[in-house]
């Protein structure tokens, strides 16, 4: 069954669309991300224009995280102070990344960032996440006595002044520490259209050392907002956000992430980053791929507005 | 010689319109492509009957648009835009059916002056572009928009039935672009306009399609308010929906 997508100005499989969030839905069930970064390649590859893809795409993560934030909530799982300090820095920059997306679509090169982008972080964070997750695999085959690891590390970071006490993460840094990351993110976020959920899990554990146990929830918090105002602002600027694409999407996704919650419960920490980091690497290597390889037709058209 | 041509041409019009039985009456089928829900394109039958002998050409053009055409080059080992031109008078949609080879129906300076056949089509192009290569990019609109099925030349698609009825189909895609479009029927007869007609059509959003596709375009901010509302709701509500069971 064919469906129109009004914004998109194409006829898509319904199924497939509901089969792509159904998939994407599942594999953020499982590792606890929202896929943006899966999905919205995908809709590109079937047609999509890219800013209807980046802005649909946007307006189904503020559904999921808001879904996904809910159990976070009752478990107490969510530092809220730190998702505050996270989202102004977080709503700044994603104000600025719709900017920057309008501006490199007039440049005709938004396209190339949003390739390199991707292929920059996906390929840091695959990479690590894979190396990390199969050391602990390693170690726990062959266990081998090392230094213990020290409670806290102090770097530089430590000595930045406004510092803010997060009870809930247990931390006492400066306020512009997670700013600086809710920023980076946000930019990030409104560029590829994704919720940022995989570069900021990261930066929350590993830069600002936040105990896990908080990281997926205070991050899906900050998420919705960031989400939601890009949504706005494309929706105001650019005119690119398809309810309905967002609407069938986000019915395959809710489906599909509860089958996944569920499924990766069964799975163990290690084994769930080590497989996340190899899909995180697929997709990277699609983007390389698509950025080296020659063009079936090197030339492209743009309808002008107006 | 295009002057001499075009001269000839309104004088058969002149000529045949004066005289009392009409040479070429034509009709389409729906004048109004609606795009619903479950759109996935459409067929419009052009229709009618002419006097005498005679050949058929239908053209189909939709609302022109301006057209950035950029190319992509190498760039160490990855491929981005580099060279761009901007043209007007680009039609969204182009569609030519013929009873005969173009070439065989009328000369190539009457075919260019009325811009008949995808060979004819002319572009503007915009600002002082030093760009010397411009018929590599007028080329790659025309390779382009019939790889989307929106530039479509189809020889002998007209067809005549017993020298007195015509009939042919055009073919509109899941990703026509709305507006007005306009279909021109032409009676050639040794290389000259015996009579000539014109069809409007208009590809217009209905219904659902069309009230999504209006608050987006005219109320963008009460759209984006609705989609983060509705985002927010069926989130809560699937949440909900899936605690209970």
């Amino acid at each position: 069954m064919q469906i129109y997508l009004p914004i998109a100005e194409m006829s898509a499989n319904i199924f497939l669309l509901l089969g792509m969030g159904g998939v994407v839905g599942f594999l953020s069930g499982v590792f606890g991300i929202s896929g943006g970064f899966l999905i919205t390649p995908l809709l590109i590859f079937i047609g999509v224009p890219p800013p209807v893809a980046v802005g649909s795409v946007v307006n189904q993560i503020v559904a999921s995280s808001v879904s996904g934030v809910l159990a976070h909530w009752r478990r107490g799982n969510v530092d809220v102070k730190m998702g505050l300090v996270l989202l102004i820095g977080g709503l700044a920059g994603s104000t600025v990344g719709v900017w920057l997306f309008a501006v490199l679509s007039g440049l005709g090169q938004i396209d190339f960032v949003i390739s390199v982008t991707y292929v920059f972080f996906l390929g840091i964070i695959g990479g690590l996440m894979f190396l990390e997750s199969a050391r602990t695999i390693l170690r726990q085959r062959w266990p081998v006595r090392g230094r213990r690891r020290k409670l806290h590390q102090h770097y530089w970071i430590h000595g930045l002044p406004f510092k803010v006490r997060f009870r809930r993460s247990k931390l006492y840094i400066s306020a512009l520490l997670p700013l600086g990351i809710g920023l980076v993110v946000g930019v990030l976020a409104a560029l590829m259209g994704i919720g940022g959920g995989f570069i900021m899990i990261p930066a929350m554990i590993y830069l600002l050392g936040m105990p896990t146990s908080v990281v997926v929830g205070t991050s899906l918090f900050q998420i919705i907002f960031v989400t939601a105002n890009v949504t706005f602002l494309q929706a105001v600027n650019n005119q690119t956000v398809d309810i309905l694409l967002a609407l069938v999407l986000l019915i395959g996704g809710v489906i599909g992430a509860q089958i996944g919650t569920r499924f990766g419960g069964r799975l163990r920490g290690e084994h769930l980053r080590g497989l996340l980091a190899l899909i995180v690497l697929g997709v990277c290597a699609k983007v390389i791929f698509d950025l080296l390889g020659t063009p079936a037709d090197p030339y492209t058209l743009t309808v002008a507005k107006g | 010689m295009a002057v001499r041509v075009a001269v000839l041409a309104l004088l058969a019009l002149l000529l045949t319109t004066s005289s009392q039985g009409q040479p070429l009456i034509a009709d389409i089928s729906d004048h109004r492509i609606r795009i619903d829900s479950g759109f996935t394109g459409s067929d419009v039958l052009l229709f009618g009957a002419i006097e005498g002998k005679g050949d058929m050409v239908v053209v189909v053009r939709g609302p022109d648009q301006r057209v950035v055409v950029r190319r992509k080059d190498r760039v160490a080992g990855m491929w981005m835009n580099r060279a761009k031109m901007t043209f007007d008078g680009v039609p969204a949609y182009y569609a030519i059916a013929s009873s005969r080879a173009l070439d065989e129906i009328a000369p190539p300076e009457f075919l260019a002056l009325y811009q008949i056949g995808l060979a004819a089509l002319r572009f503007t192009p915009v600002g002082a572009s030093a760009e010397s290569n411009m018929a590599t990019f007028h080329e790659a609109i025309l390779r382009n928009r019939r790889r989307d099925d929106l530039y479509r030349e189809e020889i002998g698609a007209v067809r005549l039935l017993g020298g007195r009825l015509f009939r042919t189909e055009f073919y509109f895609p899941a990703n026509v672009p709305t507006g007005s479009y306009r279909a021109d029927i032409y009676l050639i007869r040794d290389g000259i306009v015996v009579s000539a007609e014109t069809a409007p059509l208009f590809v217009t959003k209905t219904g659902f399609q069309a009230e999504i596709n209006d608050y987006a375009q005219n109320q963008p901010a009460i759209y984006g308010v609705a989609a983060i509302a509705i985002a927010l709701f069926t989130g809560w509500a699937a949440a909900a929906i899936f605690r209970k069971t």
